[in-house]
């Protein structure tokens, strides 16, 4: 099989209920590592470290599926995305739910589907609800020990390097901001969206693509993004990453409320649909989506989470 | 049901007729983006005789800018992203000795076609990149600098510097002298007005060193002299 490849990514922590739904313990041990000494987040190895040999080919096999995951992971991503739309830095940033603080927490029960994790399942499960893997060649995840998960696995691993097993490191997953002052409004959310984000995922929320048809900023909605069984459709998730690292370069700088307006607006349109859901939209809904996202509500007469069908385009390559 | 000879008449004429004004509306419009271009090409050429040398002095003949220098490349930027600057050296928001007083000379309608006219131009790259400095400047194009809240260029200005219109120009091939230039103007304030004072916010966490390497980097990079 060509280069391997998929994801993790992005998007992970599921529909269910919190962003982190692993059972959590102990404290950080070491803050540690290289360079930065005066960052309180763990720090990963630096690229240039990376072993020769066949250890470290795969990890770099797995940080280029990581980057390009529609390019590397082709037969297995459904979207528009990468990994690292929603793990920036390439899953180092702390606060974006970096690869070295969930490295160390699996296996683990996880809510979303009632049962202990490997981190191979985990993966597949990005593929699954973030790359909407069943519009994708294969129409389904990697299956259990694919190539792509070894290599995305052993990059895991790698950046994961002196850390404490079972540790919970400041900056894992996203922030949980507190519920806003006033209700979370559409109306406001539009209208911050069109100043703050639209410049880079477009007024339409499709992202911003080159003439090779690769995106260069991905798609917040429609049929290119997550589906309704990601983590990102959830709007305390969501939230909590715009908050801590959007735009680009301004992390931060949103306040807890605005994050919570635009989370809210990017959520309230249709996106992929929820491959768990077997039945019609209330099941669907009552099954698996709570009060923190839109599913089921209706917006402009229709209600959300009926799905889109796939857009073929990216099976192209 | 047959309908009239005379009808039938009638409708071919009103056919014919809604043919001929789409002609003439489309002629008409190639008409006059032919005179846009012709009136860009006049003015990187031989400049306004009202303030604005020829752009040519100093953007080169093919828009290429000029090695060693910091004249900036024109050719093949967006046409919206050329304006745009040109706009805003009117304005102040950008200060340059040599260009703010030549802005300053171009009408609107001079400013758009000028914009077109470089827009459409393709032309090798003529940079001159310091290859000591490449590698460090590829590892901030393509990874950034985080933990300063520095995304990688790349992740704006797409991969390979090819610039993603109309906001994002391409680096690719562009004077390296410029391009640190601009970042230092960025940093100091002298130079605004971007979109969401990107570009300001990144460059105060920029170093002198990774600027040089970062514009080095870019100056190697080959252009598409074809698109």
């Amino acid at each position: 099989m060509k280069r391997s490849a998929a994801l993790l990514s992005a998007l992970t922590f599921a529909c269910s209920p919190a962003a982190r739904d692993t059972a959590t313990s102990s404290e950080p041990a070491n803050t540690s590592s290289s360079s930065a000494p005066e960052s309180k987040y763990f720090s990963s190895p630096p690229r240039s470290a990376v072993p020769s040999g066949p250890q470290g080919e795969s990890v770099r096999r797995g940080e280029a599926i990581f980057r390009e995951t529609p390019r590397f992971a082709s037969d297995f991503v459904g979207n528009g995305l990468s990994c690292r739309n929603c793990h920036l830095d390439d899953g180092r940033k702390a606060n974006s739910g970096p690869l070295w603080a969930a490295w160390g927490m699996y296996p683990a029960y996880r809510k979303k589907n009632g049962h202990v994790n490997t981190m191979d399942e985990r993966l597949r499960g990005c593929f699954t609800y973030s790359m909407n893997a069943s519009a994708s060649k294969q129409g389904h995840a990697p299956p259990p020990n694919d190539p792509i998960l070894v290599d995305l696995q052993a990059y895991m691993a790698w950046l994961s390097k002196g850390i404490s097993q079972g540790a919970d490191y400041p900056g894992r997953g996203y922030p949980t901001l507190p519920k806003p002052a006033q209700k979370p409004s559409r109306e406001r959310g539009k209208a911050l969206y069109a100043t703050s984000c639209a410049l880079c995922h477009g007024a339409d929320g499709q992202g911003t693509k080159l003439g090779s048809g690769d995106y260069v900023f991905p798609p917040l909605w429609g049929p290119d993004s997550y589906n309704w069984g990601a983590g990102m459709h959830r709007i305390n998730t969501a939230a909590g990453f715009i908050k801590a690292n959007m735009p680009y370069g301004k992390g931060g700088t949103l306040t807890n409320q605005e994050a919570w307006d635009v989370a809210l607006f990017i959520n309230s349109h249709e996106r992929p649909k929820d491959p768990r859901g077997k039945g019609n939209l209330a099941d669907t809904d009552a099954k698996y989506h709570d009060e923190n996202c839109t599913f089921g509500d209706e917006v402009d007469g229709r209600a959300l989470g009926q799905g889109l069908p796939a857009k073929r385009s990216l099976a192209k390559r | 049901m047959s309908h009239s000879p005379t009808r039938v008449r009638w409708r071919q004429l009103v056919a014919l007729g809604a043919l001929a004004s789409l002609v003439a509306l489309v002629v008409g419009r190639a008409h006059a983006e032919e005179d846009r271009l012709a009136l860009g090409k006049k003015l990187a050429n031989e400049g306004n005789k009202r303030g604005a040398v020829a752009c040519k002095t100093c953007h080169g003949e093919d828009g290429a800018g000029m090695a060693g220098s910091n004249f900036p490349r024109l050719a093949g930027q967006d046409a919206a992203y050329l304006e745009t600057q040109i706009k805003h050296f009117q304005g102040k928001l950008r200060r340059n000795d040599l260009m703010s007083p030549v802005a300053a000379a171009l009408t609107p309608e001079e400013r758009a076609a000028v914009s077109e006219y470089y827009s459409a131009l393709r032309a090798k790259n003529n940079a001159v990149a310091n290859a000591s400095l490449i590698a460090r400047g590829k590892e901030l194009a393509e990874h950034g600098a985080w933990d300063r809240e520095i995304p990688p260029c790349e992740s704006c200005h797409g991969p390979a510097g090819v610039g993603v219109a109309p906001s994002f120009p391409p680096l690719a091939g562009q004077h390296p002298r410029y391009v640190e230039e601009q970042l230092q103007k960025w940093k100091s304030g002298e130079r605004s007005g971007e979109p969401l004072e990107l570009m300001s916010g990144i460059a105060a966490q920029m170093t002198q060193a990774e600027m040089q390497a970062a514009a080095a980097y870019f100056a190697s990079l080959p252009v598409e002299e074809t698109r």
